[in-house]
């Protein structure tokens, strides 16, 4: 039935947009995790991909979550010769997560993941709509 | 007489019908929506009076299992869906090439809604019309 496929191919953004949401929650909280020795590379910001391929039976190109890619920009520096993490000259590798950058990909994650949740709702009614009918 | 072989019933189901392959179509857009390089489509309008017409010209019963006696009930199969798309997008393509607004597929969606409710609320007027003329009183 096609109610079904409609149901299927939001679900899978759905599912692809939260996988997403992990991601970005994960570079947030590693926003300032440093290197456990000195001198060593912190936390590396992961981007979130998106792949999309043709389900034969659906019938339609679902979407489903890719391997996070490594994002390969330079890290931070900060001048703090106290912390264990700092190199010799007392400067200390930051992570490369820009929390603004965050929080944009976050909302842009939760509007998809809405749009996809009003598709699933009017699906949603359009089904009951019909199953209505018997009961006239 | 089938109950489907009504031409109003017959003209409901084949729109319900395309509304279904729509909303099919447009479930795929909003999932795509962050997908590089995808265009989003949208179902060709189906001009319902050649339909029709074209049904009711071909029979009613292509393939399915054979009417020998008049006592059968026609099973017709299942049969892929005979709508096409096309690609529509929505704005100009964006860096990645994508080219779907989930303003323009939300407008899209409740349209394809609403219309799917005006359709069920003809086919249960429908039928209630029947249920008067059959002469047993409606709900």
């Amino acid at each position: 039935m096609d109610f079904a496929a409609s149901m299927i191919i939001a679900a899978s953004g759905m599912r692809t947009q939260s996988d997403r949401m992990r991601t970005i929650a994960e570079n947030i909280a590693n926003a300032n995790s440093t290197a456990q020795t000195a001198g060593g590379d912190p936390y590396r910001r992961k981007v979130a991909t998106v792949k999309s391929e043709f389900d034969r039976d659906v019938n339609a190109t679902l979407v489903s979550p890719g391997r996070p890619v490594p994002d390969m920009s330079d890290f931070r520096k900060q001048y703090d010769p106290g912390n264990p993490a700092a190199d010799k000259t007392g400067y200390v590798k930051m992570p490369n997560v820009n929390s603004l950058v965050e929080i944009m990909d976050m909302r842009e994650a939760q509007r998809s993941y809405e749009a996809d949740l009003t598709v699933m709702d009017a699906t949603k009614s359009m089904l009951a709509r019909t199953v209505d009918l018997l009961r006239r | 007489m089938n109950l489907p072989d009504v031409p109003l019933l017959a003209m409901l189901k084949g729109r319900m019908t395309w509304l279904e392959a729509r909303q099919q179509v447009l479930s795929q857009n909003v999932s795509n929506a962050d997908t590089p390089g995808y265009v989003p489509r949208d179902v060709d309008p189906v001009d319902f009076d050649s339909l029709m017409r074209k049904a009711a010209d071909a029979g009613r019963f292509q393939g399915g299992l054979a009417i020998t006696d008049p006592r059968h009930i026609a099973a017709t199969p299942s049969s892929p869906s005979p709508f096409t798309s096309r690609e529509t997008p929505d704005v100009s393509a964006t860096p990645t090439g994508n080219s779907v607004s989930l303003e323009a597929e939300m407008i899209k969606v409740s349209d394809t809604e609403a219309q799917f409710q005006a359709a069920t609320n003809l086919y249960s007027k429908t039928l209630s019309l029947m249920r008067t003329a059959i002469g047993k009183p409606g709900p």
